[in-house]
């Protein structure tokens, strides 16, 4: 079936197959790195998780048409100012959240669970009653839609690349905060101790209300980003939610490394049935194997070795 | 220095600690001796904030703190070594200690923590849980030392240590109380400890204290009878 291209082409597809790959993987990262740090320092699961990545897509959207509407020069500048009010309102929103009803579910994991799904429930009934119930897009810059071509054959599209870097910037920024930080050290020792974090002077309360948000935040990140490779409604979540869980469970709840490694396993078998069949199949597919691997790796391909 | 009075605690419907009043001094170390389930830990815990008060009060340095929050008492002077020293075994040694330094917001670990206990420095980039149970009791007395406490609270500190290097924490005990100037409560049941390391003890039965002596006039033998099963 290759005999018709050139050695050269050959080599392009591959390379730009590749950076495709690669774009998938970083948004299954994307749609995951919430959800891990929520679920990996404070242990919770959060069944609102999409919404938080949807508020997002909304925060993106609606600035977009408000440059559009009233400041239309500002069209290929306003994503800087856009992605760091993605973060900040599912920054706002996880702070009230954390505060109003997680806080109060902390010992009560299962009350957790309900609690969130039908926290989910309600954000998609507020984005549907105040932005409204179509579909909406984001204009997108052009500079941002448009491709960088390294030689004739080779088509890489920018918005991967800009993909590429966040995803890089946010992982890496994550493990210098965690790591580094005054907040990363409360968040770590809270997480593995709570009363003896308290003990040595430790708020615990604005820890964790703090890493909740921070977890929204990065997805309200992340949310931005899906605008440039879908459209947002007020249960676009739905879709999400399911990825998101996929790679944090295969990675192995709670390693980032994991997380980036199954999230490229995802990316690399998605491409890969979705070449052979259609898409709803190869989904099927995907979940089949996905969960021979968990039945094989019950604790998913890369959980740590450390434990209390 | 820590006035308790009419101290009420315990676990739900069972109170463990009943009516209980004493004070630390200034610069005193104080010894709370008793069997396993006397109510030692129990009294720590009620102490810190980690279990609430029935009823009671307690007030250090004249300052109430009957009703903060755990971490709010540590800002206002106490520190707490628990029993089973609960390190945090998946960081590191530094950052260990450095989480001690939440109160005072230094950067760096103070040169005297490495004076005292120079493990802890040539260890630093060692995991928490790695460590041996005596290298870890150093550290936790050490990060409780960073905050700065003007109260040390030390549940049981020679539980699962070898003999030569309780003798060396007593003499810790020691130059950390003249070094700093603070006064220690330590709940212990090794009677030559506390004969090494306090001013004065007391034994505490079923959440009261039935027996108080000072250092000139302690009957080791008195106490010995009463820590017997
Ligand atoms: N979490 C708990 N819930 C209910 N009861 C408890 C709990 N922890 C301790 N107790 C009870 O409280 C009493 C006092 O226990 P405490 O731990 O204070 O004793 P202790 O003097 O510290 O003993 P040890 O020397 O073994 O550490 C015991 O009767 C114990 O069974
Ligand atoms: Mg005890």
């Amino acid at each position: 079936m290759f005999a018709e291209y050139s050695f050269e082409e050959i080599k392009s597809i591959l390379i730009m197959q590749s950076f495709g790959g690669l774009s998938l993987l970083c948004i299954y990262v994307l749609m995951g790195l919430g959800l891990y740090v929520v679920f990996g320092q404070m242990g919770v699961i959060n069944m609102a998780h999409a919404e938080f990545l949807v508020i997002g897509s909304y925060t993106m959207c609606l600035a977009s048409k408000f440059v559009v509407d009233h400041m239309p020069t500002f069209i290929n500048h306003y994503l800087w100012i856009a992605i760091p009010l993605s973060f900040g309102v599912a920054f706002l929103v996880g702070w009230i959240v954390e505060w109003l009803l997680i806080s109060r579910l902390y010992k009560r994991p299962l009350d957790t669970l309900l609690a969130t799904w039908g926290l989910s429930l309600i954000m998609q009934q507020c984005f549907r009653t105040f932005i409204g119930a179509r579909e909406m897009s984001a204009t997108l810059p052009d500079w941002l839609m448009g491709s960088w071509a390294p030689t004739d054959t080779i088509d890489i599209p920018i918005n991967g690349l800009v993909i590429l870097a966040t995803t890089i910037i946010l992982t890496t920024g994550l493990v210098i905060f965690t790591r580094k930080t005054r907040w990363g050290l409360r968040m770590r020792s809270t997480s593995q101790n709570r009363d003896m974090s308290q003990a040595l002077g430790i708020n615990t309360k604005v820890t964790d209300r703090f890493t909740f948000a921070l977890a929204c935040g990065i997805s309200g990140i992340g949310g931005a980003f899906l605008t440039t490779v879908a459209s947002t409604s007020p249960t676009a979540g739905t879709a999400y939610i399911v990825d998101a869980f996929l790679v944090l469970v295969l990675g192995g709840l709670g390693s980032l490394f994991g997380l980036v490694i199954s999230a490229g396993f995802l990316a690399l078998l998605s491409s890969i049935l979705e070449f052979f069949m259609t898409g709803s199949m190869a989904k099927v597919w995907l979940y089949l194997i996905i969960f021979i691997v968990l039945a094989k790796f019950t604790k998913g391909l890369f959980s740590s070795k450390v434990r209390t | 220095m820590l006035t308790i009075s009419n101290l009420k605690a315990g676990y739900g419907e069972s109170s463990v600690i009943k009516d209980l009043s004493f004070t630390l001094k200034e610069n005193e170390i104080l010894g709370v001796m008793g069997r396993n389930g006397m109510g030692k830990t129990t009294l720590f815990k009620s102490l810190i904030g980690l279990l609430p008060a029935f009823g009671g009060e307690i007030s250090l340095d004249g300052e109430d703190i009957t009703s903060y929050a755990t971490y709010k008492r540590v800002y206002s002077g106490l520190a707490y070594v628990p029993q089973g020293r609960m390190i945090f075994p998946n960081l590191t040694v530094t950052e260990n200690i450095k989480i001690g330094l939440e109160k005072t917001k230094a950067k760096k670990v103070p040169d005297y923590i490495y004076d005292i206990f120079p493990v802890l420095k040539e260890m630093g980039h060692r995991k928490g849980g790695n460590l041996s149970g005596g290298q870890q009791q150093q550290l936790a007395i050490a990060r409780a030392l960073v905050t700065e406490p003007k109260v040390l609270l030390l549940d049981e500190p020679t539980e699962g240590i070898q003999p030569s290097i309780i003798k060396e924490i007593a003499q810790i005990l020691k130059q950390i109380r003249d070094m700093k100037g603070i006064s220690i409560l330590v709940a212990e049941q090794v009677l030559s400890f506390s004969l090494d390391a306090c001013d004065r003890f007391v034994v505490i039965e079923s959440g009261d204290f039935i027996h108080e002596a000072d250092r000139a006039d302690v009957d080791p033998d008195k106490i010995k009878s009463l820590l017997a099963v």
